[in-house]
Parts: C-alpha cells; structure tokens; sequence
C-alpha cells in the first residue's frame, strides 16, 4: 500500500506537468488559432 | 529543501520566484509577433518599423545586459529586477501608447530590450550561482531556462486569444499589468548577501575580470559557440515558416512546427540542466551542436512533408534552448559567481549578435538568390564549428596566481 502511494506521489508531478502542457499543446492545434497564427505572424494566408 | 549557509536562499524560493518571473518575461517577448500585423495595420506603418523596434529590443537586451549584470553583482539582483520589471511595464504602456514608429523603437525597442535583459536568465542564473550548490546549479538553471521556455509556450496563444477579443492596446495593457503582478516575487529574491546596501567582498574589479575572460581561451571558445546557437535558432524560428511556404506546405503545418518546438524545448532546456550535473558540459554542447548538424541535413536533403516538418521541430525543439542552462553553468564554474551576470551578459551579448546575423543573413541571401539553401548549408557548417570548438572548453575554474600583498 505504502508502494502504490509512494509512487503515486512521485508521479504526481508529472502527471500535473503532463497534462498542463498536452492541454497548451491542444489549444496551439486549433485550427481556428493556426490560421490565427498563420495570418498574424506570417501573414501567410 | 535549504542551503546549508544562513547567508543564502531557500533553494526553492529562489527556483518558485525566478521561474515565475523568467517565464513572464520571456513569454511577453515571445509573443510580440503577433502585434505586427494589427498594430501595423490601424497605425498605418510598414512591417519595416515594427521589425526595427524588435530588432534595436534584441541589440538593446544585449548591450545593455552587461550592465544590469555588472550592477546586479556589484549591488544584488532584486534592485535591478525591480528596476526592471517597472521598464518592462512602462515599456508595455508605452508600446500601447506608441503614436510614430521612432515611439514604437523606444518602448518596445530599447525600454522592453533593457527590461527583458534584467528579468531573464543572466539576473536569475546570479541569484541561483550565489545561492544554489555548485552541485546543484546545472540543474536548477535548467529549470529555470524551462519556466522560460514554458512562458513563451503558454503566452502566444494567452496574447493571440487576448488580441483577438479585446484588442491589441488593452491586450498590451494586460501584460503591463501581469508583469507587474509578479513583480512582488522580487521580494522572494532579496538576497541576504546584499543586505542594506552591503556587496560582498570581490577579489577582482570589474575590469580585471572581463580581462580575465576575455584573455581565456575556453571562454571565447564558448562564446563563439553560443552566436552559433543564436544564429541557427533565429534563422529558423524566423525563416523556416517562409521556407516551408515556398516548398508548397500549408501555412498551419508551420504553425504545428511552432508549438512542437515550444513543446520540446522545454523537456530539452530541463534535460540540458539535468544532464550538465552528471556530465561533462563541453561534451553535451559539442553533442547539442552535433545533433543539430545531423537533424538540420536529414531536413534538408530528405524529402519534406508535414511529417518530417513535424519529427524536425520535435528533434529541434529538444536543442532549441537546451545550451541555456549548461552555458551558464560552465561560465559560473570556470570563473566563479562573483562577476557573473556580467560575464553571462557577455556571452549572452555573442548569442544575440548572431540572432541578429542569423535573421538578416537568412533575408539577404533569400532577397539575392530566391532561396534559403546556402543558409542552411552554412547552418550545418556552423554545427559542425561549434561542435568542435565546444570540445577543448574547459569547465573547471581558472587557476588564478595569488597577488603577493
């Protein structure tokens, strides 16, 4: 039991990590946000 | 966790505050881009003027971060990160304010250049060099360079959604604000060494150390290797959508290509810290260049399409920033941490001359041949230099004669 919660506890971190920057990830892969992108940073469309 | 010396700062403090306000500082830089277009446009001034604003910001970041570096040595950290983050949130105002291009070059040019330079890693890496373990600087540094790279990962899509909705002036206007929210983290990073004014007792002056330095072979070894990084970095954040453009990719995969990098660099900047306790710093420079040589050609001379675009980025993103955090430690290790955000300001200063020659290079050669295959030839050039000047670099610290009294 103290096994599982120990490695649970060290996970936790990462996971929190993980997950903050999956979820950033995913708003840069909106397609509305890349044409976003595109066009303000570029001005390629 | 605490350092053993009463005189110092909790190891955490110092990582919490300075992490926040790295990131802070390079995410609004990161995301200046995306003004040009909307302010350019109701201004009516030409892409010319915004980009020579951001230019004199990355001459201005340069310069004068020598200086915020010697003042923060001589006097500590936290007056100059005060300073700065007040600069950073004038300049922000200001930018906003800006009614002619030459206001545009002063705000966001020179006022946000000098705010970005004391609110960055120079100023940051002194406070952990003077606080943190020498056996546990690499690796804090390495966190700290991911904040930043976290920063300007989370910041472009917060300014782009805030440009879109509540446009450009009040989007600037809401950075001013969230830099001056954390600016009270500061206050985390008083360090007790310079309390009421008080610097600690140096055994060089200012000028006896750059001479030192500068007459050092490994560090203008490193500082030649650390234009390289610029160099390539740049290029490529800068040139490569306009490359993939004119290969005939949609625009969204470079966009895809951007959040890959910013994805990776921070795994990579946290690894570089990680990886700079356990091994030699010179060989994982000289293996950062490498690899960048070798993903650059399979780049180039391979097929491309938006799964090479993206396994690219992805092996770049993990480089991107990753010689951060083991340049700086080797500088702190080879001369100690007296001088140091002056001499980081140095070899800082050579990273952003070769920004600058990577940016406009990459634009003259393309403006003359009506391609950019001789930039990245020279790219891969530059990886194979900087690869090998980074192996006789050597980490330990200078053997300094004793003056006789």
């Amino acid at each position: 039991m103290n096994t599982i919660k120990h490695t649970l506890t060290k996970l936790l971190g990462p996971g929190l990590v993980s997950v903050v920057l999956l979820a950033v990830f995913f708003l840069y892969l909106q397609p509305a946000f890349l044409q976003v992108l595109a066009n303000q940073i570029w001005g390629c469309l | 966790m605490q350092n053993s010396s009463s005189k110092t700062l909790p190891l955490w403090q110092v990582l919490v505050c300075g992490a926040i306000i790295v990131s802070m500082s390079m995410g609004i830089r990161h995301g200046f881009g995306l003004w040009m277009q909307p302010m350019t446009q109701e201004m009516g001034w030409g892409r010319e003027d915004f980009a020579t604003a951001i230019g004199i910001q990355n001459i201005s970041w340069g310069l004068i971060g020598i200086f915020l570096g010697m003042l923060a040595d001589r006097f500590g950290a936290f007056r100059v990160m005060v300073f700065s983050g007040l600069l950073y949130a004038l300049g922000l105002w200001g930018m906003a304010q800006a009614a002619s291009p030459a206001w545009l070059a002063l705000t966001l040019g020179v006022m946000v250049g000098a705010a970005q330079a004391g609110t960055t890693f120079a100023i940051v890496f002194g406070i952990i060099g003077r606080n943190i373990p020498a056996e546990k600087r690499s690796w804090a540094m390495g966190v700290v360079s991911a904040a930043g790279s976290f920063g300007q990962f989370l910041l472009v899509p917060t300014s782009s959604y805030m440009i879109e909705h509540i446009g450009w002036h009040q989007a600037l206007l809401v950075l001013a604000a969230g830099m001056l929210m954390v600016l009270p983290l500061t206050l985390g990073l008083r360090e007790p060494a310079f309390a009421g004014g008080q610097a600690p007792k140096r055994q060089q002056s200012i000028l006896q150390a750059v001479r030192e330095a500068f007459g050092y072979r490994s560090f203008q070894l490193l500082m030649a290797g650390y234009f390289v990084c610029g160099f390539q970095v740049v290029f490529i954040g800068v040139h490569m959508p306009s490359y993939l453009k004119d290969q005939g990719l949609d625009p969204q995969v470079a966009g895809t290509a951007l959040a890959l990098i910013g994805l990776f660099n921070i795994l990579g900047t946290y690894a570089a810290g990680v990886l700079g306790q356990h091994f030699p710093k010179n060989l994982l420079l000289s293996f950062n260049y490498t690899m960048r040589g070798v993903f650059i050609s399979l780049f180039i001379f391979l097929p491309l399409s938006p799964v090479s675009v993206y396994l690219f980025a992805a092996a770049m993103g993990l480089l991107w920033l990753s010689t951060v955090p083991v340049t700086s430690a080797i500088v702190a290790q080879m001369f100690g941490v007296a001088h140091f955000s002056m001499l980081s300001g140095f070899v800082f200063m050579s990273h952003q001359l070769g920004s600058y020659m990577g940016v406009w290079l990459g634009g003259w050669v393309f403006d003359r041949t009506g391609s950019y295959d001789q930039v990245w030839y020279l790219t891969i050039a530059l990886s194979v230099f900087a690869a090998l000047i980074n192996l006789p670099v050597r980490e330990q610290g200078i053997q300094r004669i004793p003056v006789a009294a």
